[in-house]
């Protein structure tokens, strides 16, 4: 009974179908983003208020709006970088929702990802957003760069690209350090080196990668945590890199169906959450091993990985959750939407005592 | 007991610690959300002064990734499907000359670096060389960089991206070129040429599109320009002598395909076209001596050189001229054949379409035009199934007349063979006599239908009756009238008495006979009594015709 217990707070039901929901940093907000059942995007904000979501900011976009993140902007200014169905990547500022700040149309199909690194004082170095599309590209932009991508990475020429399913940034620990990490859908997860400007890793994961997170942006890489469709999830010890067998790996299982999303504590990077497909939120916690490192016999090191356990296993609602989000600002506050269009504020209790 | 005791108290405290936990939690929700409106709030409020007042002097501690840094990227940070990345700069090796060489005349310590394999390949001293002259330029441009990153990128980088820029198209073009897309590979390589007129590559490229477009002069010119930026480039030797080659300047295409010989002996392209070169050379000299001849083989096409070959040669031996000459007319139609390879093997295939002649029963189709065709209705023409072509083959095509006695007789002997066959085929007795004449009966009902349809054709019904033979009637049921009609048919003179006594007798001990002679009438009681006169003559059957005669005089 020493469980961490995770609780529905507060529920809203919605017209549209939410794609992703985040936290606005700093504050008691979040922002839904999602698509009508005409097409046209929907960008909400709601507000905590005595334990109910209440509608601050409601904009219709052009167009169905996929994913966002606050991980470039300052904290002063949170502006969202969305990307949409028609791979338009757009800047908006909540307080003037109305017309975009940036706007290009990044890929030439949907932009099924994106994640920012530089902002909200987390991470060193310049702002960058990543894209990452059905069309097999993943594109850095920086949004004082109008127009042109800052990086393009695609696929080989001749080569078929694979749909980019998920991209996350971490290893920003100075300026000039920076990691990205891609997941497509045919289970390929690849890790691009931005200041040597090479691939640093790459492997295959069997599974279409759902969803990617650096266990934090701003440290030497860590963990990587990885979860894909037939309810895998994997988690890398970045320590330490062999030559031949890459990064040390832990597999495990959950949700009997896919694992949309998995997403670390901020304030414990121990400790992730990962939604499924069957409506269901598993808190876990990782756990080091006596060793990180282990010597081979041909004196190579190679790391080791730890252990996973489930702490506590709560079943929300029917539809899948494809988006969580912490809130940076309160231990165990949590949001998350699915396809059954809601969204839900979570609570999970006990997480200070883990 | 106690345990369980113990256990559900447990619990019970579980829970209860859980739920206060949670109002806990919720009350500090509740001042936690306050808190954070204030803090966004402020926040909020900050940002928008920050605008105001800071929209000049962003902090510039982390400048845009740089352009060149871009370049790079771009050409060099590609995705592969295997994990090896020394295969893929080894693709990338001659884009990272080209840029490495600028970049190494630009070479700044603050700049971030980009590309640490290509330092392996870093050639300091040529560095050196070639940066010191352009470093102090250098400095005074970067100083001038640093305060505007938001504004238009800074110019010392423009020179190093135009290059890549062109090494870009180059590469854009290859493909356009690869695809067959002739006419845009060119436009791209024109394009790259533009941003880039020190490349070597682009003219070169561009050659070798016009080479397939035929456009020779513009790929000469296009040649003597990439050797001009590059005077040892191989490539460019060939692309021109190719060209040369094909505008008619043979002498200046051997002159190129020499020097790339001197250059790599053991090019094989160059030798090729040597050989071309030789080939053609010759067959021109040939071509000088014996223009009418070769003309008016080329127009006959291969059997009439033939017939000249042999001709000449018999001339050659009759006449007496000489070996050499014949030789020498052999040779050169050897020749003609030789060099007119290509021409004749045409004509050889179209002279033989036009002489083969059509075979005397050979129909071949007609082939019109929509418009003159003709425009009658089609008619339908009955096909008749008159047998198959051995039995027609046998038969040949009679006049009528013959018909009926040559073939009765014929159809009778067929009927006999036939008989003692499986299956009589109708159709043979049907061809062999015109008149319709049914086939052998086999019930006497059949018989009298038959006769019914014979009624009237005495000759046919003679013929038919012919057919049958005499037993047949031994067991035939028939009918009154139909015995007198059969009696009348015996009667004639066709039916010679022998046949007629046969057919009486085998009918006198057919079924119901006596009743039917019974039945008769006086004038058919004639008939018959002329009928046994008939058959008495015959000496088998005398006794039987006696005996029949009394039988209808007493009836």
């Amino acid at each position: 009974m020493e469980k961490p217990q995770i609780l529905v707070y507060a529920e809203k039901s919605l017209n549209y179908s939410a794609f992703d929901v985040k936290w606005v940093p700093r504050s008691a907000k979040v922002v839904a983003l999602g698509s009508h059942p005409r097409g046209t995007g929907a960008l909400q904000v709601y507000e905590l208020n005595d334990g109910k979501l209440e509608l601050v900011h409601d904009v219709e976009r052009s167009k169905a709006l996929k994913c966002g993140t606050f991980g470039a902007s300052t904290l002063e200014e949170r502006h969202l970088c969305a990307g949409d169905f028609d791979g338009k990547m757009e800047i908006t500022d909540l307080q003037n929702p109305s017309l975009p700040i940036y706007s290009v149309q990044a890929h030439s199909q949907i932009v099924n990802t994106i994640a920012g690194v530089g902002g909200l004082n987390i991470g060193k170095g310049a702002p960058e957003i990543a894209t990452g599309s059905r069309d097999g590209l993943v594109k850095v932009w920086d949004p004082r760069q109008k127009d042109r991508p800052v990086i393009t990475i695609e696929p080989q020429e001749g080569e078929q690209g694979r749909d980019c399913w998920s991209v996350a940034f971490g290893d920003a620990h100075s300026a000039e350090e920076r990691t990205l990490c891609a997941g497509f859908d045919n289970g390929d997860l690849k890790m691009f080196d931005l200041r040597t400007m090479a691939i640093r890793w790459e492997t295959n994961l069997q599974n279409g990668v759902c969803s990617i997170e650096f266990d934090r942006k701003d440290v030497e890489m860590n963990k990587l945590l990885a979860t894909t469709l037939e309810s895998k999830f994997h988690v890398f010890d970045l320590r330490t890199f062999h030559p031949e067998k890459g990064f040390a790996r832990l597999s495990d299982q959950g949700h009997k169906s896919t694992v949309w999303c998995g997403r670390h504590l901020p304030q414990n990077r121990e400790v992730f959450a990962t939604t499924g497909g069957n409506g269901s939120v598993m808190l876990w916690k990782y756990s080091y091993p006596e060793s990180r490192v282990k010597k081979l016999s041909d004196g190579s090191t190679e790391g080791v990985a730890g252990k996973v356990v489930p702490l506590q296993n709560a079943t929300l609602a029917t539809q899948p959750i494809t988006s969580f989000s912490w809130s940076p600002d309160k231990t165990g506050l949590s949001v998350c939407s699915g396809l059954d269009q809601a969204i839900r504020v979570v609570i999970v209790t006990k997480l200070n005592v883990l | 007991m106690d345990r369980g005791v113990q256990s559900s108290l447990i619990l019970q405290k579980n829970l209860k610690d859980n739920t206060e936990e949670l109002h806990d939690f919720l009350a500090d929700l509740k001042n936690w959300e306050k808190e954070m409106k204030e803090v966004d709030q402020r926040l909020a409020s900050q940002s928008s002064s920050k605008d105001k007042a800071n929209s000049d002097e962003s902090p510039t501690a982390h400048p845009v990734r740089s352009k060149s840094h871009q370049g790079s990227a771009k050409s060099i940070l590609k995705q592969t499907e295997n994990n090896k990345q020394v295969e893929m700069n080894k693709q990338m090796e001659n884009n990272k000359q080209t840029i490495m060489n600028d970049k190494n005349n630009k070479k700044n310590t603050k700049r971030l670096p980009c590309d640490y394999a290509a330092w392996d390949k870093f050639d300091v001293d040529k560095a050196l060389q070639s940066s010191s002259s352009e470093e102090e330029k250098e400095e005074e441009k970067e100083e001038h960089k640093q305060p505007s990153p938001k504004t238009t990128p800074p110019v010392n980088i423009l020179p190093a991206n135009k290059k890549e820029r062109a090494t870009a198209l180059k590469e854009e073009g290859n493909k356009l070129y690869s695809k067959g897309r002739l006419e845009d590979a060119v436009a791209k390589y024109t394009q790259g040429m533009a941003l880039d007129p020190t490349n070597p590559l682009l003219p070169a490229n561009r050659a070798m599109a016009y080479i397939k477009l035929k456009k020779y002069t513009a790929a000469e010119a296009d040649c003597n320009r990439c050797l001009k930026l590059d005077c040892d480039y191989i490539k460019g030797y060939l692309r021109r002598a190719t060209a040369r080659l094909n505008l008619g300047k043979e002498e200046l295409a051997r002159r190129d395909c020499l020097k790339v010989l001197e250059m790599e002996p053991g090019n094989k392209e160059a030798k090729r076209e040597l050989e071309r070169l030789r080939g053609m050379a010759s067959s021109r000299e040939e071509n000088k001596t014996s223009t009418e001849q070769e003309v008016k083989n080329n127009r006959l096409g291969k059997e009439k050189v033939a017939q000249d070959a042999p001709e000449t040669k018999k001339e050659g031996v009759a006449a007496g001229k000489g070996n050499e000459q014949s030789e020498a007319v052999q040779a050169t139609s050897h020749k003609r054949k030789e060099n007119g390879k290509k021409m004749k093997i045409i004509e050889v295939n179209s002279s033989q379409e036009d002489k083969a002649p059509p075979k005397a029963n050979q129909i071949l189709p007609i082939v019109k035009p929509p418009h003159l065709r003709s425009k009658k209705p089609l008619r339908r023409i009955p096909v008749k199934d008159i047998g198959t072509w051995e039995d027609m083959k046998k038969k040949p095509v009679v006049e009528a007349k013959m018909a009926d006695t040559s073939g009765g007789g014929g159809g009778q002997q067929d009927k006999t063979k036939e008989r003692k066959a499986a299956s009589p085929t109708k159709t043979s007795a049907l061809v062999s006599s015109k008149p319709f004449v049914p086939s052998v009966p086999k019930t006497s009902h059949q018989f009298t239908q038959d006769w019914h349809r014979l009624s009237n054709q005495t000759e046919a019904a003679c013929e038919y009756l012919k057919m049958i033979p005499p037993a047949f009637f031994r067991t035939v049921d028939l009918e009154t009238g139909m015995l007198v009609e059969v009696a009348k048919v015996l009667l004639r003179e066709e039916v010679s008495p022998s046949l007629a006594a046969q057919y009486l007798s085998a009918l006198s001990v057919s079924h119901g006979f006596s009743i039917n002679l019974m039945f008769l009438e006086a004038d058919h009681k004639q008939v018959f009594l002329n009928l046994t006169s008939k058959c008495q003559q015959v000496e088998d059957h005398r006794t039987k015709m006696e005996e029949l005669k009394a039988a209808i005089e007493s009836s």
